[in-house]
């Protein structure tokens, strides 16, 4: 069992590098991402169709009318994830882009939020591993806030995160992206 | 209005394009240390005069040209431009750019992916703006291009720009001390719209303040350049969107 993230955006920007990374943190060797060649994570620039059978993968779309369970990954070779920084509201991109392209391979959804990249990766994993989708708690929109002098500063992100100890699924390096080494706080709702 | 404003607002504002207050803040960075912003129902008004006293920025951008405008009452804003950077870090193209504020704290929210909101509370500013009352000798209406690519050249090999009108025939730019780098700018060459001469002028003007608040010619097609002997130079910038950018410069003895 493979969980792919076919990586579908123009650039790979500093933002999806660090949830790629992130991806291979939680996931290790069962990741590989496809459709791009990245340094120190497991990739290949062979597109998904091209290494491997599609009537055996398990595609993650929001828009997929059933929810993912762990018998439904039964006899197949791997998840497939979207490689996409998403939109707000969503664009609907991983129907276009994935889901479309290979018909077919099975498509679900793990709710009708969007996660995060890595998120869809954990949830995946949970997945696997013969956890339910219910049994995965998550919260909807997270807020990182900090004061620079005499500047309140938030950043709100509209995606779904898996709470993984009760709190969100976000990488140290992401935060340090978006708000450097400065003291922060989290906000989010359960 | 965003739904990211944490503060009860007196007024708000949407720009149409992020261009404008990067352009604002690109031709004032370096120059001001805060600027003085009033909004009411007929739009937005901004004075910024730097700390020497050498040049004065007045932009005016009515209603119209705004996503949206909300006025409750009239508010006089002080602002220090080291947070008006901040809200313009890393912003793309496009992302909303929307300014609230309750009087006594200015919320700014870069509507975008991901949404940021920056406050901070207003500062106390005069409100007295100083009145330029002078006489201009010479008025030229320039094109942008001509105009920077000049100012770009005397930059390259001075301090100072001299401008100097004989005639109706050109304007003339060129680098104040040794009078290299000379400009012509004519109508026949298309850089010159118009100019009018009511007396021989000429005068010297710091350069980089002119550098500086070119940044606004992005959102302008061409310019209106002032000028006497010894006089401050005067240049209007016609904003695309609607309203106008005027910039006031000492002169400079060389």
């Amino acid at each position: 069992m493979k969980i792919y993230v076919e990586h579908l955006e123009e650039e790979l920007g500093r933002w999806l590098l660090a949830e790629y990374r992130n991806s291979y943190r939680i996931a290790g060797d069962l990741l590989l991402i496809t459709g791009a060649e990245i340094p120190g994570i497991p990739s290949t620039a062979k597109r998904i169709h091209e290494i491997a059978d599609p009537s055996r993968l398990v595609i993650l779309d929001p828009q997929a009318e059933e929810e993912l369970k762990p018998e439904d990954l039964l006899g197949c070779d791997g998840v497939v994830i979207g490689g996409i920084l998403g939109s707000h509201p969503p664009l609907g991109r991983t129907k276009k882009l994935l889901s479309d392209r290979l018909p077919k391979a099975v498509k679900r959804n793990i709710g009708r939020h969007q996660f995060s990249i890595d998120g869809s990766v954990y949830i995946a994993l949970q997945i696997i591993r013969g956890k339910r989708l219910r049994d995965i708690p998550f919260t909807v929109g997270v807020t990182i806030k900090r004061k620079l002098g005499p500047v309140e500063h938030e950043i709100h992100l509209p995606y779904a995160y898996p709470l993984v100890d009760g709190r969100p699924l976000l990488s140290e390096e992401l935060i340090e992206l978006l708000v450097g080494s400065s003291n922060y706080v989290v906000e989010y709702h359960i | 209005m965003s739904s990211f404003v944490s503060i009860e607002p007196k007024v708000s504002l949407v720009f149409s394009d992020i261009k404008v207050p990067k352009a604002i803040v690109d031709s004032l960075k370096g120059l001001v240390d805060e600027v003085l912003v009033t909004i009411d129902s007929s739009g937005f008004r901004l004075t910024a005069l730097d700390p020497a006293k050498v040049s004065m920025l007045t932009l005016e951008i009515p209603s119209s040209a705004f996503l949206e405008l909300r006025v409750d009452r009239e508010l006089s804003l002080g602002i220090s431009m080291q947070n008006l950077e901040l809200t313009l870090e890393g912003v793309k193209k496009n992302e909303r750019y929307v300014l609230a504020s309750d009087g006594e704290f200015i919320e700014v929210v870069i509507e975008g992916l991901p949404t940021r909101r920056f406050k901070f509370r207003s500062i106390e500013l005069p409100s007295e703006v100083p009145s330029i009352d002078v006489q201009y000798d010479v008025d030229a209406i320039i094109g942008i291009d001509p105009f920077k690519l000049a100012i770009k050249d005397i930059a390259s090999i001075g301090s100072y720009a001299l401008l100097r009108a004989e005639n109706e025939e050109a304007l003339e730019i060129m680098e104040a001390s040794t009078k290299r780098g000379l400009a012509r700018l004519t109508r026949a060459s298309g850089a010159l719209i118009d100019l009018r001469v009511n007396r021989p002028s000429s005068c010297s003007y710091e350069i980089s303040y002119i550098e500086k608040v070119l940044s606004l010619a992005k959102l302008a097609s061409q310019l209106q350049a002032s000028f006497s002997n010894d006089s401050p130079l005067r240049l209007i910038f016609p904003l695309v969107m609607g309203g106008t950018a005027t910039f006031y410069l000492a002169p400079q003895a060389v």
